[in-house]
């Protein structure tokens, strides 16, 4: 578990020897010392030596931190600035406690799955009734007071989430050859529920069974890197007790964060031990497909647009998936996949981070954005709902072409049953 | 914690210079700006961040009437305390000055501001198929004022040279705050002293840089690198002196010491041989594939009959990645085997190398504490990188014994303290054992003459 006050750190902070190599890797780094990760370091090691309080000024350093962990791989002594940021924010909650919207979400309404899905089509009720044309609605010009860009891509809600889409045990087609936990998460159950139908497909074509359990609930990722250890272990220990009774051989997931949550952050960051037989089974989509696929069954597509990819963070540095969607995309897409620059720098989503600091968001994914057109791509694929919803966000804002869409949105298309 | 002993008005002037926005004066502001890449720490009373070179004479100005230290700054990596306000004042953050001004592909120059981070000037020389080959351990965080200020090297000084050797015309600051100019963007210059190479490596205490035109040089096409074996880290320091004197010079030419190799292979596993007393790693480049290719077979010769017990060349990019792994992920290997890491910077004349090497391994041993060598064996420059606890109080005296002696150790056999490091305040005071009180005199003077008040980087080895 990691440590939740400033004074337990010391030793983390004694290894920084402040050679400033994570200031090249960080995205939220802008030139100015203090928004480095060397700093929120040097400035956690001050009060926990005390000599500085735990003030208004290092929360703000604290807070703004996207938590891609590029730090941490790029660090030579070991040391990881992230979870540094992370254990100040814990100390910050469990002094101060959490503003009010966050601790309504998280002790209450992330508890709830169905009052989540209610409303989430509520809002897309208000979203329709309000008028249809989202982009060019009049109402936008109330977004700024609540922080957001004029711009700003919302997603359409309202629509069926995943879990009323589909049964709880989903048969494979064909022959039955592994059975699975689908764990989807909120932004696929409840945003963008053709990523979770495209996951269901695929494993059912490879012949896994899908357990999905509908009472399922968020993984935890949001509440932990707000600092509220408290709500997130007992979201974890829900979802945990979920799935420890369910007899799979995987528990899969197409969400990098969810991924990453349940495969270690639960054990390392939430202390939850019992997490362990769990997190080992856990199985992003694109490595459980090159294990079992069978080599005829993906098959080329013609004439498919450019295609780049995205690496999540969470994926990337958090699971370590980097070769698997590649060699997916790669089969299926041929000379038509491309490798844009810095494929693995953060785009700037960082899930709630997006929201608070949108301005500094919007900086972080210009790069991304730059790095994707120089690509000559026109889609743009990741692994991670969280990513695709800033992807398309800041493809909006700058008026782009591109599209951003799931990998497995794309492999799904390409793969016969094997019946 | 000290507030900030600059008054108001001062610090009023200074934010209608710079603008509000870029005086920052919080005690969280000024922690982060207390510190660079070693462990001592000042805080300054006010960071500064001016965005062009008028506003910096306007700074200076304003220092020299209120008498308050100005000390430089670029990404705050030096080793040796230089970008360190010890004497308080405010730190001048030069990274907002970062604008690539002008590349010229005729005369083979770039024109860039002082706060460009290094590795940017690497990449869009390297767009353009030209080679920019100053490249310091922290290329990719350094900024190129800083480099020129510390007369930064790295791993290809052997053959390229030294940031020094590839500065063309500055456009600077006086600590009185005049703009000047020296040198021109062409091949010779002779006009008047030489103020360019002056400012190199000055520190920060002379001037501040707002303009550098760089020198390029065509970007080698070709590669040989490999990596031999010896029993005892003086046979390859013998080596390394053996392949220079056979005519040979490799762009690149590391030792590994066997400490190091252990630690190295504790931390990342690549297989290497952990008996060997010593790796010594080359690599030879240039435009021609078959000189490239005799010269790595002359290297390889020249290896074997030092004493190597076995020479592998890399095939292709993937086995030269895995020979450069090794030497890359030194510095991280050594830093986490221990709370703190001290690197030192030694460097003698080549064929001194081996001594060099034999007495460092001696005052480990005699001090009882951890020694790693590593460095760049081409250029005599060696980072014996002391292993300890800064908490230990015990540990850390006999630290500083066995600094003090490996400088002795490295001034015996004719070396220098610093190889690419620079002074500061750090080895200010081993500075004149090396040079003589009355070298130090000389910069002195120079240092009064630019800088009658003492504003500049003041506190440091001058």
């Amino acid at each position: 578990m990691i440590p939740r006050t400033i004074a337990d750190l010391d030793d983390a902070l004694s290894n920084c020897m402040k050679c400033g190599f994570c200031k090249a890797a960080c995205p939220v780094f802008i030139g100015e010392e203090t928004t480095s990760p060397r700093a929120k370091v040097r400035l956690a090691r001050a009060v926990a030596r005390g000599d500085i309080e735990m003030t208004s000024g290092f929360k703000a350093q604290v807070d703004r931190c996207l938590n891609c962990r590029a730090c941490a791989a790029e660090c030579p002594s070991g040391v990881e600035p992230n979870k540094i940021a992370l254990s100040a924010r814990c100390a910050f909650v469990d002094r101060d406690g959490l503003p009010l919207v966050k601790r309504l979400i998280f002790s209450d309404v992330l508890k709830y799955p169905r009052l989540m899905a209610l409303g989430t089509r509520a809002m897309g009720l208000a979203q329709y009734v309000s008028a249809i044309d989202l982009q060019n609605n009049p109402l936008r010009r109330l977004l700024p007071l609540v922080g957001m860009r004029r711009d700003k891509d919302l997603p359409v809600l309202g629509r069926r989430s995943l879990f009323s889409l589909l049964p709880e045990r989903i048969e494979p087609l064909g022959e039955h050859k592994a059975t699975v936990a689908y764990f989807p998460g909120c932004a696929t159950n409840l945003i963008y529920p053709e990523i979770g139908v495209a996951v269901v497909e695929v494993l059912q074509k490879l012949g896994a069974r899908v357990i999905l359990p509908h009472d399922l609930v968020c993984c935890s990722t949001p509440v932990f890197n707000s600092g509220d250890i408290v709500d997130a272990r007992e979201l974890a220990q829900r979802n945990l007790d979920i799935l420890s009774s369910i007899d799979a051989d995987y528990v899969i997931t197409a969400c990098g964060s969810c991924g990453l949550t349940i495969s270690q952050e639960w054990t390392e960051v939430l202390g939850l031990t019992q997490a362990g037989p769990i997190a080992k089974k856990v199985l992003d989509i694109s490595e459980f497909i090159v294990k079992y696929i069978p080599d005829s069954v993906l098959k080329p597509l013609e004439n498919t647009q450019i295609v780049t990819y995205h690496d999540s963070c969470h994926l990337r540095r958090g699971m370590g998936v980097y070769e698997a969607p590649r060699q997916l995309l790669k089969a299926v897409l041929g000379d038509n996949f491309v490798e844009m620059d810095q494929a693995d720098r953060c785009c700037g989503g960082g899930g709630t981070f997006s929201v608070y600091h949108p301005e500094l968001s919007q900086i972080v994914a210009e790069t991304k954005m730059n790095c994707v057109r120089d690509a000559g791509a026109e889609i743009v694929a990741a692994g991670c709902p969280a990513c695709i919803m800033q992807l398309r966000d800041s493809l909006v804002h700058r008026r782009m072409s591109q599209r951003a869409i799931h990998t497995i949105e794309i492999i799904n298309s390409a793969l016969t049953s094997d019946e | 914690m000290n507030s900030s002993s600059l008054s108001p008005s001062i610090l009023s002037k200074l934010a209608s210079i710079v603008g509000a926005e870029f005086v920052l004066t919080s005690n969280e502001d000024r922690i982060c700006y207390a510190y660079d890449g070693q462990r001592v720490e000042y805080l300054p009373d006010a960071v500064v961040r001016p965005a062009d070179a008028e506003e910096i004479s306007r700074i200076m100005i304003l220092a020299n009437d209120e008498h308050f230290p100005v000390v430089p700054r670029g990404g705050g990596t030096g080793l040796s305390g230089g970008s360190v306000a010890s004497s308080g004042g405010i730190v001048l953050d030069l990274t907002r000055m970062n604008r690539i001004k002008e590349i010229d592909l005729g005369n083979l120059h770039m024109v860039v501001e002082p706060g460009v981070i290094t590795a940017a000037i690497v990449a869009e020389a390297e767009k353009n198929n030209l080679l920019y080959p100053p490249d310091p351990g922290s290329v990719k965080v350094s900024t190129i004022g800083g480099n020129v200020a510390e007369n930064a090297g790295g791993l290809r000084a052997g053959k390229y040279g030294v940031t020094r050797n590839y500065l063309m015309q500055l456009s600077a600051i006086a600590p009185t705050g005049e703009h000047f100019r020296s040198g021109a963007r062409t091949r010779k210059c002779v006009a008047g002293y030489d103020l360019v190479s002056l400012m190199c490596g000055s520190e920060g205490t002379l001037g501040v840089v707002t303009e550098i035109a760089l020198r390029l040089v065509p970007l080698p096409k070709f590669r040989r690198s490999m990596v031999a074996t010896f029993a005892d880290a003086s046979t390859a320091g013998c080596a390394v002196s053996n392949i220079m004197a056979a005519g040979l010079i490799p762009a690149t030419l590391e030792i590994i010491d066997n400490f190091t190799l252990r630690t190295i292979e504790d931390y990342a596993h690549l297989g290497l041989p952990v008996d060997a007393g010593a790796l010594v790693l080359a690599e030879f480049d240039g435009l021609a594939e078959s000189a490239v290719d005799e010269e790595g077979e002359t290297g390889n010769r020249v290896l074997l009959e030092s004493g190597a017990s076995g020479v592998e060349f890399a095939k292709d990019a993937a086995e030269r990645d895995k020979i450069w792994q090794a030497r890359r992920v030194a510095l991280a290997a050594l830093s986490r085997a221990k709370p703190t890491s001290i690197l030192e910077d030694v460097t003698v004349p080549l064929p001194k190398l081996s001594d060099m090497i034999a007495r460092v391994e001696r005052i480990g041993r005699e001090n009882g504490i951890a020694i790693g060598t590593f460095g760049h064996a081409g250029d005599g420059n060696l980072h014996p990188t002391i292993l300890t606890n800064e908490r230990d109080e015990d540990e850390m005296k006999r630290v500083e014994v066995a600094v003090s002696q490996l400088i002795d150790a490295a001034l015996e056999l004719g070396g220098t303290v610093s190889g690419e490091h620079g002074i500061g305040f750090c080895k200010a005071p081993f500075l004149p054992r090396e040079v003589g009180v009355e070298s130090i005199e000389v910069m002195q003077r120079i240092k009064r003459a630019m800088d009658p008040n003492n504003i500049l980087n003041p506190g440091k080895f001058v």
